[in-house]
C-alpha cells in the first residue's frame, strides 16, 4: 500500500500525465464546438445526399422510359417489368423529394416515418433488381434504428455531429475505445518501468526492505488507477460541455447491434458500459503484458515495439481468422471492443473477459518472478 | 561479522572486473574504497547489495545473504543522484523510506535537521543543485540508522562546507556503531575519515591499514630561511624547501617539536606553521603512479 501510493504520487505529479490529461479535455471541447459549427452544414450535406437520390432517380425514369418508348414491346415479359420498376423508381422519387423537404424540420416523426417507407422502398426496389445507391446493410441499420426511435418516442440525431449528452458521448467513447485508451494508456505507462532501469532509480527500489514483486503489483495497481481517473475525465468533459451547451438527448438512445445476424439495439447507456468496460479489460492485459515486457527488455522502445507487435499480430489473427469457437480463448480480442459489441457472430460481447482476465494475472505473477532475481545490468 | 565478501567474481564481456574479493568487516569502523576510474567501486557495491549479478563468490550482510531484501532494514546505500524523481519533494522521498522502513514521520524532520535541508525539503527534487541531491541521497540513508552503509562517491558536488558536515555525520554514525564503506575520489577527506584503506587495483583488492602513511606534512614559515636550511642539516633532518619560502617535512620523518627545538635553539624565529595530511593521497600515488585515469 505504501508503495502503491509512491508510485501513484509519481505518476498523477508527473507533467505528462496532467499535459496529457488537459490535452483529452481540450481534444473532447474541441470536438464538441467542431460539432455545433458544422451542424448547419451537416444538414446541407444531408439535404444534397437527398438532392442526389432524387437525381438518380430521375435519370432511372428517364433511362426507364427511354426503354420503354424504343427498346422494348409493350405487353412482354420484360417490357412489365421494367413498368413496375419505372413505377417503384417514381415512388422511390417522390419519397426522397419528400425526405429532401424535410430535412432540417422539427417533424422528426414524420421524417423518421418517411425515411422507413424510403428504405422499405429502395429494399423492395433492389429486390425488383433495381440498382440504387444504398447498401443492404445502410437500408437494414436505418430501418432497425428508425423503428427503435419512433417505439421509444425519441428524435434522431446525427451521428458523429450531435450535441446532445448521450450522443455526443456516444461519439466520444467510440473514439475512445477505437484505438484512443489504448495510444492514452501507451504514453501513461511507456516508460513507466523501463525509465527505472534507464534512469536506474530502480536501485532506489531494489535496496529497500520489501518483497520486489511489491513493485510489479504497485505499479499495475497504480497505472489502473490513472487510466480510470483519466477515463472518467474522458467521459465526463463531454456529458459538462454537452450539458452546458448542448441540446436535450435521451440516454435510452438505441445503438444497433448485429447478434447472430439479427438487429438489436442497445441502449446508449449500455453500450458506453460495455464498451469502457471491455477497454478496461483489454488495458489491464495491456499493462500486464507491458511490465513483463519491461522487465525481459529494460529499455523503452525496445519494450513499446514488443508490445505494439504483440497487440497488431494478436489482431491480425483474430481480424483474419474467424475464431467463433475459440472466442472463449482469444486474450485479443478487445484491442478494439467496438468491434466485439457491434457484431456478435456465433459469440457475445463478453465472451473472452475471463481469459483475458485470467492471461494478465499469468503474465503479472511471471513479472513479479522475474522482477526478483532482475538486475540492473 | 558486519560484513562478509567471499571470493567475488565478476566478469563483464571477456574481461574481469573484479578478481575474487574478499572482505570481512567485525567491528563497526569506517573503510574507504578508493581506486581510478572504472576501476570497479561501483560495480563492488552494486555486486555487494545484489543490483548487479556476479560470477562467483558470496556476499553477507549482518550475518544473512545479500539476496535478501530484509537486510536493507538495516543497511543502507547511497548511490548516484539519478535514483532520486524530480517530480517529488525532498519530503516524498523521506517519506516513502519511513514508510517501507516502518519508521515514524518525525524522522523526517529530524534527519532533515541533521543533514542540514530543511529549508528545501518540501521542495520538488528537479530544482535541486548537485549538493542539494547529495544532501537528500544522505538523508535517505541514515535515516533508518542502519548498522551498515554503503556509500558510492558521496562528496560529488558538495561544497567545502557541506563536505565537512558530510564527514562529521559520519564520523558520528562510526561513533553510534554503523559500518561505513565509503568510495571517494577525494583523498583529502579520506584521509580525515579513516585510515583503513582498500585500494581498487585491476578488480582486485589491496587492503591497508594506512596508518604508516596517515602523516601530517608541516609547513613552516621562519624569519631567515637559509639559516634554517643549514640548521637542519646539520642536525641531519630529512626537510625540503617548499615554494622558495618554506620548510617542509613529514611527520613520520621526524617530530615537529625536535625540529622546533633545533631552530629555536640557533636562534631561527618561526613565523607561522601549517600542516596537512598526506596518507592516502602518498600511497595512491605510489599505487597507481603511470596509470593514465589517476
Amino acid at each position: 500500500m505504501k508503495l502503491l501510493v509512491f508510485e501513484f504520487k509519481k505518476m498523477f505529479f508527473s507533467k505528462k500525465f496532467l499535459v496529457l490529461l488537459a490535452f483529452l479535455v481540450a481534444l473532447v471541447v474541441l470536438l464538441f464546438f467542431r460539432n455545433v459549427i458544422f451542424e448547419e452544414y451537416v444538414l446541407d450535406e444531408k439535404q444534397s445526399n437527398y438532392s442526389y437520390l432524387v437525381e438518380v432517380s430521375e435519370m432511372n425514369n428517364r433511362t426507364y422510359t427511354r426503354q420503354l418508348e424504343q427498346d422494348l414491346e409493350e405487353g412482354t415479359e420484360e417490357y412489365e417489368e421494367i413498368e413496375m420498376r419505372q413505377e417503384m423508381n417514381l415512388d422511390l422519387l417522390n419519397t426522397a423529394d419528400e425526405l429532401h423537404n424535410l430535412v432540417g424540420t422539427d417533424e422528426w416523426q414524420q421524417q423518421l416515418n418517411v425515411e422507413i417507407s424510403f428504405m422499405e422502398q429502395v429494399r423492395d426496389y433492389r429486390m425488383a433488381e433495381g440498382e440504387y445507391p444504398i447498401t443492404e446493410e445502410e437500408i437494414h441499420h436505418t430501418l432497425a434504428l428508425n423503428q427503435q426511435l419512433l417505439a421509444q418516442g425519441i428524435p434522431k440525431e446525427i451521428e458523429n455531429y450531435s450535441q446532445a449528452p448521450p450522443n455526443f458521448l456516444l461519439q466520444v467513447v467510440n473514439l475512445w475505445v477505437t484505438l484512443g485508451a489504448l495510444v492514452v494508456v501507451l504514453l501513461l505507462i511507456g516508460d513507466l518501468m523501463t525509465n527505472e532501469f534507464e534512469s536506474r532509480s530502480i536501485n532506489l527500489l531494489f535496496t529497500q526492505p520489501f518483497n520486489r514483486a511489491h513493485i510489479i503489483v504497485s505499479k499495475f495497481v497504480s497505472s489502473l488507477i490513472v487510466y480510470l481517473i483519466v477515463s472518467v475525465v474522458v467521459l465526463l468533459t463531454p456529458l459538462g460541455v454537452s450539458y452546458l451547451f448542448g441540446t436535450e438527448g435521451n440516454f435510452q438512445y438505441p445503438v444497433i447491434i448485429e447478434v447472430d445476424g439479427v438487429l438489436r439495439a442497445l441502449t446508449a447507456v449500455d453500450y458506453v458500459v460495455q464498451a469502457v468496460g471491455l477497454m478496461s479489460v483489454m488495458v489491464v492485459f495491456m499493462i500486464s503484458l507491458y511490465l513483463l515486457y519491461s522487465l525481459l527488455f529494460k529499455q523503452t522502445i525496445m519494450t513499446l515495439f514488443a508490445l505494439l507487435g504483440t497487440l497488431l499480430l494478436g489482431y491480425i489473427l483474430t481480424a483474419t481468422f474467424s475464431m467463433d469457437a475459440l472466442a472463449w480463448f482469444n486474450p485479443f480480442k478487445y484491442v478494439l471492443p467496438e468491434q466485439a459489441i457491434l457484431t456478435q457472430e456465433n459469440e457475445r460481447w463478453y465472451d473472452a473477459i475471463p481469459v483475458t482476465l485470467i492471461v494478465s494475472c499469468v503474465l503479472l505473477f511471471i513479472a513479479s518472478r522475474k522482477i526478483k532475481t532482475s538486475k540492473v545490468d | 561479522m558486519i560484513v562478509k565478501v567471499d571470493g567475488l567474481k565478476k566478469k563483464y564481456k571477456k574481461d574481469w572486473v573484479l578478481k575474487g574479493i574478499d572482505i570481512e568487516v567485525e567491528e563497526p569502523q569506517i573503510i574507504a574504497l578508493v581506486g581510478p576510474n572504472g576501476s570497479g567501486k561501483t560495480t563492488l557495491m552494486n555486486c555487494m547489495t545484489n543490483l548487479l549479478t556476479y560470477d562467483q563468490g558470496e556476499v553477507e550482510l549482518l550475518g544473512q545473504k545479500n539476496t535478501d531484501t530484509k537486510i536493507f532494514k538495516d543497511v543502507s546505500y547511497l548511490q548516484d543522484n539519478r535514483i532520486l524523481y524530480g517530480t517529488l519533494t525532498a519530503y516524498d522521498h523521506l517519506k516513502f523510506i519511513c514508510d517501507v522502513q516502518g519508521l515514524p514521520k518525525s524522522k523526517i524532520e529530524e534527519v532533515a535537521k541533521r543533514v542540514g535541508m530543511e529549508s528545501y525539503l518540501k521542495k520538488r527534487v528537479q530544482s535541486f543543485s548537485l549538493g542539494m541531491k547529495q544532501h537528500l541521497l544522505l538523508a535517505m540513508v541514515i535515516i533508518n540508522d542502519p548498522k551498515v552503509l554503503l556509500m558510492d562517491e558521496p562528496l560529488t558536488g558538495l561544497d567545502p562546507t557541506s563536505a565537512i558536515d558530510m564527514r562529521n555525520i559520519l564520523l558520528e554514525l562510526r561513533e553510534e556503531g554503523t559500518t561505513v564503506i565509503v568510495s571517494s575520489h577525494n583523498l583529502d577527506e579520506i584521509d580525515r575519515l579513516t585510515n583503513k584503506i582498500y585500494f581498487l587495483k585491476d578488480g582486485a583488492l589491496l587492503k591497508e591499514s594506512l596508518e604508516q602513511f596517515a602523516t601530517k606534512e608541516y609547513y613552516l614559515t621562519v624569519d631567515d630561511l637559509t639559516k634554517a636550511e643549514g640548521v637542519l642539516e646539520e642536525a641531519a633532518i630529512t626537510f625540503s624547501v617548499y615554494n622558495q619560502e618554506q620548510i617542509t617535512f613529514e611527520e613520520t620523518d621526524v617530530e615537529l617539536q625536535t625540529v622546533i627545538d633545533h631552530l629555536n635553539k640557533q636562534g631561527v624565529a618561526i613565523l607561522d606553521i601549517e600542516n596537512e595530511r598526506v596518507g592516502a593521497e602518498k600511497r595512491y600515488r605510489e599505487l597507481f603512479e603511470g596509470d593514465a585515469s589517476v
